[in-house]
């Protein structure tokens, strides 16, 4: 077959077809105004194809569309429609046998217009037969679709934005039917409220959902959104089917009809759990944190006391202190052997006090005069010590050892002061045995250094290796070993004001040693 | 003390500023068997220190000090406020003013230099201590330093 046979057996076709059942004039004039009809749309392309897919017929419409015009493009085969990758796929002969078998295919694509440029069509192809059922050819009405293409794109693309908005917010949607009372929702809406995800909702089930103690807040709320028109903003409690707790921030609006009267509402939830869970922590933090200033400020109010009322003391101690002496130096075997012996007892409780009081002083200036850490090498700080200690070491027949001592972060005069301390009481309460002090130092993690002073002195008993840091706390009696039992405290101070510990172990007649953790130095 | 320029005879005045009963004894205590023969002027609180250094009321007839041992913590006055004025008078700034003191706090002992103290001493607290050092504020400031002739 010809392609001007088929053009005309196309033709005759559509002729037919407005024959069909009617072969009078007035069915000419119908297929004329018809014809006339399907040329003057603009709005869809509207052709036919003979049986083999060429072009018999040609519409203004699919002139506007396609942009050939009907000289151009009759007897073409109509493929040429189609992108070069639908016709490699064999698309358009596809569509042909399909309809030819369904009669009907309805194709959404992108096709080709004369130009070579692209647009969106919906096309319908359908199958004409004669009453025989012999296949006559196609019918073919396409629309250019590319601009509600786009529009359909773009809400798309819009939507998905929106949930992926939602989802990265973690946010629930909501949307609430005033008139059927229908809560329609999504699924992490139903996450959020611990929900079944096939459970239908409406207002009173989600509400059951929450903490007894918030339904009349939410009520209220909803209630002044939907009388006044503010916008809903509630945060409140969801209780889960496995009874934990939930803090749910719900925002949304109210929407009304042209007369005023809300229709629904909608809008989103969040968890803000984790935010209440900081919120309290931080509201906790800060609560401490007024303690430790008040703990401190009255920390240091009463160092303060202590200082003063150590530092007044004195005075009138001064007093009875020297004219005691003064007594005793002047009135000695003068008066009887009571009265020597009242005054030297005066003597010598005054003496006491004037050492107590001072060690207290010693104490409180501990806090009061201390200077700012720095870098003080602890072999120095030893030797130093050990100076001071000169007298009293000879006199014990002492022997005091060190390994290599770091460079710690600390108040060198107070190093000094605990390192004297401490090897002293090694000398005061030693044993029978020549007192022996070893002093050395280890690495405790990166940012400390724990020195250890070891001796083979009287030793401890571990019931008391607490107590020996408590102040006034004395082991010994008076008459045993002198001292104010301040030493250890003091020690212990110096320690912990730089952020370090002290703490002793020991073992009864072999000796003890105490252990002191202070910052190390970057350097070290 | 063949040294100094003053007439061994003539006694040396000291004056005492203190307002502790119990101080001006053991001053007076420690001064009885010093070197130096001296008469001690007490004086009980800082308007009477003035008082007496500018011969006003019932001091119109005191002597000029050769040594002042002034106490901080006064009553009326405060120590400090009668080192100034001593330091700031031309007749009085050459006599040499000892603070003698409770306080050993860093704070007082460095305005007291700056008020041009001659020197800053804190009282000792043992009787044997606070008599030695009474008697070495005596001595050297009496028969060591050389100080100026005053008309």
């Amino acid at each position: 077959m010809t392609s001007g046979q088929s053009s005309r057996r196309a033709t005759s076709v559509l002729r037919d077809i407005s024959e069909r059942g009617e072969t009078h004039e007035a069915s000419r004039d119908s297929e004329e105004q018809f014809r006339l009809l399907a040329n003057s749309i603009k709005d869809y392309a509207i052709f036919m194809l003979d049986p083999a897919g060429r072009v018999v017929s040609w519409n203004a419409g699919a002139e506007r569309i396609k942009g050939y015009r009907a000289e151009e493009i009759l007897n073409r085969h109509f493929s040429c429609f189609y992108p070069h990758e639908d016709i490699e796929s064999g698309k358009p002969a596809k569509a042909l046998e399909r309809a030819a078998v369904d009669g009907r295919v309805e194709d959404d694509g992108w096709r080709i217009r004369k130009d070579g440029s692209r647009f969106w069509a919906n096309v319908v192809i359908s199958t004409l037969r004669d009453d025989a059922g012999n296949l006559l050819g196609f019918g073919k009405v396409s629309r250019d679709d590319t601009a509600r293409k786009e529009t359909r794109e773009a809400l798309r693309v819009s939507e998905e934005r929106l949930r992926m908005t939602l989802d990265a917010a973690e946010m629930g949607t909501w949307f609430w039917n005033l008139e059927t009372d229908e809560v329609s929702c999504s699924e992490r809406f139903r996450a959020l409220f611990g929900l079944p995800p096939d459970a239908k909702l409406n207002y009173q089930a989600c509400l059951d959902r929450t903490h007894p103690d918030d339904k009349e807040r939410i009520d209220q709320s909803v209630k002044r959104t939907l009388e006044l028109g503010v916008p809903l903003y509630i945060e409140y409690r969801v209780i889960w089917p496995d009874s934990t707790v939930h803090w749910i921030t719900a925002k949304g609006r109210a929407h009304r009809n042209p007369r005023g009267a809300p229709v629904h509402m909608q809008g989103i939830i969040v968890d803000v759990t984790e935010r209440k869970a900081a919120q309290e922590a931080l509201k906790h933090r800060e609560a401490l944190e007024r303690r430790a200033t008040e703990l401190t400020r009255s920390n240091n109010d009463l160092q303060q006391f202590a200082y003063i009322a150590a530092h007044d003391l004195q005075e009138p101690l001064r007093m009875v202190a020297s004219y005691t002496q003064l007594l005793s130096k002047r009135y000695k075997g003068r008066l009887d052997s009571d009265a020597d012996e009242f005054i030297a007892y005066a003597v010598d409780g005054a003496h006491r006090m004037q050492l107590l009081i001072e060690d207290l002083l010693a104490y409180c200036r501990v806090g009061t005069t201390g200077k700012p850490p720095q870098e003080v090498s602890g072999t120095i700080a030893l030797e130093q010590a050990l100076r001071n200690l000169q007298g009293a070491i000879q006199e014990s027949g002492g022997m005091v050892t060190h390994d290599p001592l770091p460079t710690v972060m600390v108040d060198g005069a107070q190093l000094v002061q605990l390192f004297q301390n401490v090897v002293g009481n090694a000398l005061k309460y030693r044993s029978a045995e020549p007192p022996r002090v070893h002093v050395s130092a280890k690495k405790n993690g990166a940012e400390e250094w724990i020195f250890s002073l070891r001796d083979n002195g009287l030793g401890i008993e571990p019931q008391y290796f607490e107590k020996v840091f408590v102040m006034f706390q004395r082991l010994h009696g008076r008459e045993e070993f002198s001292g104010t039992g301040i030493g250890l405290t003091l020690c212990k101070k110096i320690a912990e004001r730089h952020g370090g510990r002290m703490w002793v172990e020991s073992e009864p007649g072999k000796g003890s040693t105490f252990f002191v953790a202070l910052p190390g130095s970057e350097t070290t | 003390m063949t040294g100094n320029i003053r007439d061994a005879v003539m006694p040396i005045e000291i004056l005492l500023v203190e307002d502790s009963a119990g101080d001006v004894r053991l001053t007076k205590e420690a001064l009885r068997d010093a070197k130096v023969q001296n008469n001690l002027h007490v004086a009980s609180d800082g308007m009477e220190a003035t008082a007496f250094l500018l011969r006003q009321g019932k001091h119109a007839n005191a002597p000029r000090p050769d040594l002042i041992l002034l106490d901080l913590n006064l009553p009326k006055k405060s120590g400090r406020d009668v080192l100034e004025e001593i330091k700031l008078d031309s007749n009085l700034r050459s006599i040499p003013v000892v603070i003698l003191t409770t306080s050993a706090a860093e704070e007082d002992i460095m305005r007291s230099y700056q008020l041009h103290a001659n020197c800053y001493i804190t009282k000792p607290v043992d009787l044997d201590q606070f008599v030695k050092v009474v008697r070495n504020i005596d001595n050297f400031w009496l028969a060591i330093v050389k100080l100026p002739r005053v008309a």
